[in-house]
This record gives C-alpha cells, sequence and structure tokens, in this order.
C-alpha cells in the first residue's frame, strides 16, 4: 500500500501523458457541465420558487424527484438516446466528452435548481413584497433575488462540479471510457483498479482531491468577497 | 382605490371581512386596531401582495399603489443604491437625495443596506417608496421603529408627498397620536371587520363604538 502510494507521488510529478490527458479531460467536462447546469439550473430555480401556482408545486416535486435520479439511469437513458438505433444517433454524441456533458447536465441541472430553489424560498416572501411595492417587474425581481442568493450560488456551483467530476455511472456508459478520449478520472481509477494497477488509481484520488480543495479555496475566496 | 366584499380567511379564522371600503386622492386614512385586528391584511390586499378569497382591490384606470411592507427589506448594496430602486429613473438623482437627506441619513448614502439599523432600514425604506410616483401610498407602520424626531420627520414627509403629489395614503399606525397629527380620516378594525370610519377629529372626540372608544382611552391620552 505505501508502496503503491510512494509510486503514485512519483508519477504525479512525471508528466505522465495519459494521466494529463485524463486530468485534461475530466477538468472540460466537469467545468463545462457544471457550469451549463448552473446557467440552466439558476433561473429555473428562482423561478420554481417564486410559482404560486399549482402547476409550480407539482413542478417542484418533479424537480425533487430527479434530484435522486441514478447516475446509471440517466447514462442507460442517455446511451439508449445516442446509440446506433436511438432517435438522437444523428447528433453523435456517443463515446464523445460532449455527450458525456450532456448526461451530466441531465443529471446536475435538477440539483442545482432545487438547492437554488430551497435558498430563494426563503426569502422570496419578503423581497417580492418590497419589489412590488415599489413597482419593479417579475424579471427584476428575479435578478434582485439571485442578488441577494449570490453567497449561496457560490456554494450550488461547488456542488455542482463536485458531483460532475466525482460522478461513475453516466459517464462510463455515454463516454465508454475510452483511453486518450473519454477516459476522466473516476472511470480510470475503476479500471486500473480491476486490472489491479493501484498506482495510477491512487495518483488519480490524489489529484481529484486536490483539484476539489483547490476549487474550494477559489471559491471559498471569491464569495467571501462577494459577500463583504 | 376600492375594497369591495373582500373576505381573506386563514384556517378558519376570518382575518378580514370587509363590504366596502373607499379611498380618495389627497385624503390620508389612519387604519387602527388592535393586535390580529386585521390591519395588515387590509393593508396587504390594498397594495395587491396578498390574494382574498373573495373580492379584492378595485382601481380607476391609471391609478398606482406603491407599498411599504411592515418588515421593511434590505437588499444588498448601498443604501442609495437601495433607495435608488424605487426611484422611476433608476438612478439616485436629486429626488432620492432629498429624501435620504430629509430623513437624516445623508451621511449613510455609502454605508451597506444590511448593516443598518431597525430604524435606519425603516427609514430607507420609507425613502425608496417615496422616490416613486403614486396615485396611493399603503404603509403597514412605517415609523414603528423610529425615534419620535425621526417619526415626526417622516410625518412631515407624507403630507408633503400627499401635497406635491396629490396621492391618497393609508396609513397603518397603532398610534392614537400619530393619527391625531397625520390622518385626515381613521379606519377602525375589530376582529377583521371595519368598526369605525369617519374623520379623525370627529372619530376621535365621539367613538361610535365602544371598541374604538376603549382603544382610544387606552392609547389615546
Amino acid at each position: 500500500m505505501l508502496t503503491a502510494i510512494e509510486e503514485a507521488i512519483a508519477l504525479l510529478f512525471s508528466g505522465d501523458e495519459m494521466l494529463a490527458n485524463i486530468v485534461w479531460v475530466t477538468l472540460r467536462m466537469s467545468i463545462a457541465s457544471s457550469l451549463i447546469s448552473l446557467a440552466i439550473g439558476l433561473p429555473v430555480g428562482t423561478a420554481l420558487a417564486m410559482g404560486r401556482s399549482k402547476l409550480a408545486a407539482v413542478l417542484v416535486i418533479a424537480n425533487r424527484t430527479l434530484m435522486g435520479v441514478p447516475p446509471v439511469v440517466c447514462g442507460l437513458l442517455c446511451y439508449l438516446m445516442f446509440c446506433g438505433v436511438g432517435p438522437l444517433r444523428w447528433l453523435d454524441l456517443l463515446y464523445t466528452v460532449e455527450g458525456m456533458v450532456v448526461a451530466q447536465v441531465l443529471l446536475i441541472t435538477p440539483i442545482v435548481a432545487g438547492n437554488v430553489e430551497s435558498y430563494v424560498r426563503g426569502i422570496v416572501g419578503p423581497v417580492r413584497d418590497t419589489a412590488r411595492g415599489i413597482g419593479l417587474s417579475r424579471a427584476r425581481t428575479a435578478l434582485l433575488l439571485l442578488g441577494e442568493c449570490r453567497y449561496q450560488v457560490f456554494t450550488v456551483y461547488l456542488i455542482a462540479f463536485g458531483r460532475a467530476i466525482a460522478e461513475v455511472g453516466a459517464v462510463s456508459m455515454v463516454g465508454g471510457a475510452i483511453a486518450y478520449k473519454t477516459n476522466v478520472m473516476t472511470t480510470a481509477i475503476m479500471m486500473y483498479t480491476n486490472r489491479g494497477d493501484f498506482t495510477l488509481g491512487i495518483a488519480l484520488g490524489i489529484i481529484l482531491l486536490l483539484m476539489f480543495l483547490a476549487l474550494n479555496v477559489v471559491v471559498g475566496i471569491v464569495q467571501r468577497n462577494v459577500s463583504s | 382605490m376600492r375594497i369591495e366584499r373582500t373576505i381573506k380567511r386563514y384556517g378558519e379564522k376570518t382575518a378580514l371581512s370587509v363590504e366596502a371600503l373607499a379611498f380618495r386622492c389627497g385624503e390620508i386614512c389612519a387604519v387602527m386596531g388592535e393586535n390580529g385586528s386585521g390591519k395588515t391584511t387590509l393593508a396587504r390586499i390594498a397594495a395587491d401582495v396578498l390574494k382574498p378569497d373573495a373580492g379584492g382591490r378595485v382601481l380607476e384606470k391609471g391609478e398606482t399603489i406603491g407599498y411599504m411592507p411592515q418588515k421593511s427589506y434590505a437588499f444588498y448594496g448601498t443604501l442609495a443604491r437601495n433607495v435608488a430602486l424605487g426611484s422611476p429613473t433608476g438612478r439616485f438623482d436629486e429626488r432620492c437625495h432629498e429624501l435620504v437627506s430629509k430623513l437624516g441619513l445623508s451621511s449613510l448614502e455609502r454605508a451597506k443596506a444590511k448593516t443598518l439599523s431597525g430604524g435606519e432600514t425603516a427609514r430607507m425604506a420609507l425613502a425608496r417608496v417615496l422616490a416613486g410616483t403614486w396615485s396611493f401610498l399603503v404603509l403597514d407602520e412605517p415609523t414603528a421603529a423610529l425615534d419620535i424626531p425621526s417619526t415626526l420627520a417622516a410625518e412631515q414627509l407624507l403630507k408633503a408627498y400627499r401635497d406635491e403629489t396629490g396621492a391618497g395614503m393609508l396609513v397603518v399606525t397603532h398610534s392614537v397620536s400619530q393619527a391625531r397629527r397625520l390622518a385626515d380620516r381613521i379606519v377602525f378594525l375589530s376582529g377583521g371587520v371595519v368598526v369605525e370610519d369617519g374623520p379623525t377629529e370627529q372619530s376621535l372626540a365621539h367613538p361610535s363604538t365602544p371598541e374604538f372608544a376603549q382603544f382610544v382611552a387606552f392609547l389615546g391620552a
């Protein structure tokens, strides 16, 4: 075990081409999917919190249900859509990073929307009353609400990115874990561990943790500056 | 503005039951009553931020309503940004400057709104709503958090706004002395029902119902 860790640390500084490619693909996929999910989930979550109709209540329940969809089910759905006999085969997304991003967005957006909905709901009453009292439009009120939740927006992004970078079920089904193409850190860790190659698996695990630590530090600094 | 055949229930309790109430432009009307009498419910329905179970608010064509809730909300940013939100120009213009100055907040223009005290936040909220141009203003206990000098300054500002714009006002208050200083008319609610509605001096001198007489006797000295 100790030997594997020592070798993993040596590998981190060796400039290994495959390792670098896996990290690069992981970053591309995680950053793209988390940002797209945030862009969709923020307005959707705000709209869900602002809605007072029965339809809005139904949509909140639907979204909360989607938050719990198992990644492999999402992966399976995307696979069936993108495979050679699927209705979306013309998009050529199977076994591509873009296809993995689509699967991740489907998986993460309800989580972003649900978290935003829960944050916004806590302040929507007084903000809406005040905004309406001075004649602001619904769109302006929604922007004000998001402004009031800006601290939480960063937390939501961390959740989205964390989910994207740590996910394995959907990306392995849609991406296929093809070396130098769609193999990301989580699928690579699984693959190398199954082969008995613990060194690369541990090295990837260390990188995964360090990347998330770095993102946490950056977001924490930005969050503090935005909130002060 | 009229409130017609309006009922609002919370569960089994009827919070408000009003057959007909009309508010005129240029008139300041004090809405009074004990806790839970339906004042805030009436104000919220008048401001159209609360949906009644029956009836509701009726506006004449072109009438606009400004509203200051009981709990004033301070948005992210400075006091100036908050007040500018209420301005038709969206900027902290001359009118905003004047209001902030008259409410004794000039030194706090650049202060973060969320760090203001309760009284300062209430004055900021008052400046914010007065920065707009309204046919009617619905103000729910606008001076409840203010000290006496600030209360008097706020009342002067409300009267000036009425004189300048001809707006009508519906001011929820617990203070009989404030109603005497500010209002042309008193509407008194008890158990969600209007039990007194008349000119201020006449209503205070000769309450027509025992509920209002008792209220004035307790608080009106």
